[in-house]
């Protein structure tokens, strides 16, 4: 038998039920006995085995939450996040005009235009492959947070490893948390009511909390990092600077963590490249944002922002340029990177501290160095160093909210394909969860 | 039993299965022409394997007494067992009971009017089984990091999923008048359905996405259905036959059970299933009146507050806005023959009482500001207008009654002489030119009343939802039937 049978109690208490009602109902009737003892031929080993149906193509959740399953259901939550990542990276890029829009049919102007409402179905309830955020980062913190409270109840004799598979599952759950509170204005998880950006922040705090105490317990050096950065990331979206600055200093400068993507399976290609890249595979449903295609540090091409002209117009008029940060399919996207750890360090210290990484950073890419400036003229300047550093990683968009950089272009310009741009700087909670969600509304 | 009683017992059994298998492959890109095959595309190669299984194992005895050849008596019970049942639910029996009288057989009936008269009568139960696999919880199969196998969710399931149980109770009767020239066929049904199985949206906040399938409470439905035949002229050669058919229908929620603590549960947008009124019907908040401001903006906003006034628009319920299934149906055919070769057909459908939201509208004036209610917004209702500036909150600018009538098909038929057909070695030959949706006499806003796009968030088979969907084409068609 199948280790994944469906429904075997059910398919016991069947038999037993049915066999129990055959018998009363030939006692009562004699001329149903003819017809039994047929069936009974007919039927090969009774009710329970003949109502036995199996899906080949899907698996039943009643056993599959074992110990003996533990890496296949944390695989699958971080497959379930990557997936979402992608989708995240690209969707809330163009919301923050790293991308712009670059299709005929409308369904995806309103992200152009940052006027999204909470009908949309897009971004509410598309699966990842098809740029929905919402269903896809709910169903990745719901995977990591299962597998995290299954892993917490077995033991280490039943999980080798249980250790460093709790802190990925926690520090994935992290993630999941984060994103949403960044990307939304407000959170639902696990049916509850209308949650805050910043109080999801802190239940991501507390997954990257227990990611890094039993990381640093399994010796699990790159889980460790991982957390640290997202830790650090939310602590700095919170505006606790210092707790921010400790995560972020004890991150290595190389560090870097992905997730990882294959032009094999839709669900797992680079989201981006796939949306707009160089290459028969690529897509052109995007094209790079203005203020992106020619960026330069005093007349120097900075080569982290890589775009190329296509020198073609799509047909919805937009001009296609090509970003060139990810050349294929296959591409990881970063999730946490020593940069970025260095550049929190830079936002919360500023002044020398800030040059200096700003100009490890200008010297890794060969620009000219930051010569520094007032307070103000150093955060302007980390903020566009993540601005570029970042670039398609999915930071921009949360940027702009928590920094409350200006809009551009503004509120109420006309929008190349109709109607005039918004102010959204984060989506609203989609309409299907507040229409289902008994604790919403 | 004797000569003027007879009894008929019969017992039966089934088991049924239905399993169905869906592969197909993918792949784009030829590399050179003259490549058929998927094996031979060079991109975005894939293949899909799909199965659906289920299994229902059941058993009847039935017992049929008939007196005279006049008045019929049945009774059945039949029980049924599922493989989709939830692992919480268990064998299920379904009852019945039917009589008929064949009144124009008895010695008292002097109307000649009426050559035969049957009427009839039914009390039953039914059900209905959920779809295979839709009651347990799944994951499904998918490429994890670095490709490696793993799973997903994919379908929340409910163990406690059970078959959705219909009584009925039909009245009527089947009349031959005027020596069969007229026959009338009248029934009156009452069902009320129990655990309804009705599909809801999924909160993605549960890890889930998608639908739900659930017994939700309890479901009215009533109405009649009549169906009238004519042959006002006949001779050897002509004939003028009228058929009118009328089914009417009114359905309603009466309860949800447990499913909810609300009264209601959402169908998708803007369609609830909520008590009191018929299964996915449209609910939204609406906007009874506004004032423009020196921009065109609708201003002062009041809301229908659900109980015949006003109220502010911030907080204003969802109020009904119309149901999706029509609540009367029917339609109108005559054909005339002549020469007993020549055939004309007309046909009518028409439906009433249902609404219908008009996708194309929303987009073009609620997103896209491509609308003359955009630019001119003061030449219409502020409060029509007030509707479309909020884009997508209230739905009253986008929903319209969309009763019609249709002239579903106008045809002439010609049966053509034996000696031609024979010509060519066949018996008879007929050719035929017909036109179809050839007419709809509509007040719908949209292209058609009937096209809809159904999709998940959309409300699915609940949805009447107009957008990027042909409006049904009036087409000619021209058929020549030979029989050898």
């Amino acid at each position: 038998m199948s280790a994944y049978r469906v429904n075997d109690k059910k398919n016991r208490e069947r038999t037993r039920n049915t066999v129990s009602y055959l018998l009363r109902a030939l006692r009562r009737t004699p001329a149903l006995g003819t017809l039994l003892v047929a069936g009974t031929l007919m039927l090969p080993s009774g009710c329970g085995d003949v109502l036995d149906v199996q899906p080949p193509d899907l698996i039943p959740a009643e056993g599959l939450a074992a110990p003996e399953n533990a890496e296949l259901l944390l695989n699958g939550a971080i497959g379930d996040f990557e997936c979402a990542f992608g989708a995240y990276v690209a969707l809330t890029g163009v919301m923050a005009h790293e991308m712009i829009d670059a299709t005929q049919p409308a369904a995806r102007w309103p992200y152009d235009r940052r006027n999204v409402i909470p009908n949309d179905a897009l971004y509410g309830t598309s699966d990842c492959t098809g740029m929905g955020i919402y269903t896809p980062l709910s169903t990745a913190r719901w995977s990591a947070d299962y597998i995290l409270e299954n892993l917490q109840g077995w033991t280490d004799a039943e999980v080798p490893n249980r250790q460093e598979l709790i802190a990925t599952a926690a520090a994935f759950s992290g993630y999941a948390h984060l994103l949403l509170a960044e990307a939304f204005c407000t959170v639902a998880i696990d049916l509850s009511g209308e949650l805050s950006s910043s109080t999801v922040t802190e239940m991501a705090i507390a997954r990257f909390d227990t990611a890094i105490q039993t990381a640093q317990a399994a010796g699990a050096t790159d889980i460790l990092n991982l957390a640290r950065v997202g830790r650090a990331r939310a602590y700095l979206g919170l505006g606790q600077d210092s707790n921010a600055l400790a995560d972020a200093q004890a991150v290595p400068a190389d560090f870097e963590y992905v997730a990882t993507a294959s032009g094999d399976f839709s669900r797992r290609a680079n989201r981006v490249y796939a949306q707009n890249g160089l290459g028969s595979s690529a897509g052109t449903a995007l094209s790079v944002g203005e203020a992106y295609r020619d960026m330069t540090y005093n007349g120097q091409p900075d080569s982290r922002v890589p775009v190329s002209d296509f020198i073609r117009v799509n047909t919805d008029g937009t001009d296609l340029y090509l970003q060139l940060k990810y050349m294929s399919l296959d591409d990881p996207l970063p999730i946490a990177t020593g940069d970025e750890a260095r550049l929190i360090v830079a936002e919360v210290q500023g002044g020398q501290t800030a040059v200096d990484i700003i100009n490890d950073l200008h010297d890794a890419v060969g620009l000219d160095p930051f010569p520094g400036g007032s307070a103000s003229e150093i955060a302007n300047q980390v903020i566009e160093e993540r601005n570029r550093e970042l670039w398609l990683e999915g930071h921009r968009f949360f940027d702009i909210r928590r920094l409350s950089l200006p809009l551009v272009p503004a509120p109420g310009t006309p929008y190349r394909k109709g109607g005039t741009y918004g102010d959204n700087v984060c989506f609203p909670l989609p309409d299907v969860e507040v229409r289902n969600n008994p604790n919403v509304g | 039993v004797s000569q003027e009683l007879e009894s008929s017992t019969s017992v039966g059994g089934q088991f049924y299965r239905r399993y169905s298998e869906l592969v197909s492959a993918y792949g784009e890109v030829w590399p050179t022409p003259g490549l058929t095959s998927i094996s031979a595309t060079t991109q975005n190669r894939s293949a899909s394997q799909t199965s659906v299984e289920n299994t229902t194992v059941g058993m009847y005895v039935q017992e049929q007494l008939s007196w005279q050849n006049r008045l019929f008596l049945t009774g059945a019970v039949r029980g049924d067992d599922n493989s989709a049942f939830g692992v919480d639910y268990d064998f299920v029996t379904y009852p019945k009971v039917s009589a008929a009288w064949v009144v124009t057989e008895e010695p008292f009936w002097n109307y000649d009017f009426a050559n035969t008269l049957k009427l009839r009568g039914a009390y039953g139960e039914s059900g209905q089984q959920p779809d295979a696999f839709v009651a347990i919880r799944t994951f499904s199969p998918v490429a994890g990091p670095n490709n490696v196998g793993t799973v997903t969710p994919d379908n929340l399931g409910n163990p406690d999923l059970g078959p959705e149980r219909g009584t009925e109770i039909e009245l009527g009767f089947d009349a031959g008048l005027f020596e069969d020239k007229v026959g009338v066929e009248f029934t009156y049904y009452y069902q009320k359905t129990k655990d309804a199985i009705l599909l809801r949206e999924i909160a993605p906040s549960t890890g889930f996405s998608g639908s739900q399938w659930v017994n939700a409470g309890e479901i009215k439905n009533s109405g009649i259905e009549l169906l009238v035949r004519g042959t006002p002229w006949e001779t050897s050669r002509h004939s003028l036959e009228l058929t009118f058919n009328l089914a009417t229908n009114d359905n309603e929620v009466l309860g949800l059970g447990d499913v909810t603590d609300e009264d209601f549960i959402s169908a998708g947008t803007y369609l609830r299933h909520q008590i009191g009124y018929p299964v996915g019907s449209w609910f939204s908040p609406r906007v009874v009146s506004a004032e423009f401001d020196a921009n065109g903006t609708a201003i002062n906003l009041r809301c229908d507050d659900g109980h015949g006034g006003s109220t502010d628009c911030s907080g204003a319920p969802n109020v009904y806005m119309g149901r999706t299934v029509p609540s009367t149906e029917g339609g109108f055919a005559s054909t005339l023959t002549l020469f007993n070769n020549i055939r004309l057909f007309a046909q009518l459908d028409f439906k009433t009482g249902f609404t219908k939201l008009d996708g194309n509208y929303r987009v073009r004036c609620y997103f896209f500001a491509e609308c003359r209610e955009n630019w001119y917004p003061t030449e219409f209702d502020p409060a029509k207008i007030a509707e479309i500036q909020a884009a997508g909150t209230y739905a009253g600018a986008i929903l319209d009654d969309a009763d019609f009538l249709k002239l579903r098909e106008v045809s002439v038929s010609y049966g053509v002489p034996s000696e031609w057909v024979s010509r060519v070695g066949a018996r008879s030959g007929n050719i035929t030119v017909a036109a179809r949706n050839l007419y709809t006499w509509t007040k719908f806003m949209g292209l058609e009343p009937e096209s809809t796009f159904n999709g998940g968030s959309r409300g699915g088979s609940f949805s009447l939802w107009e957008q990027n969907v042909l409006p049904q084409l009036a087409q000619l068609v021209v058929t020549f039937n030979v029989s050898f």
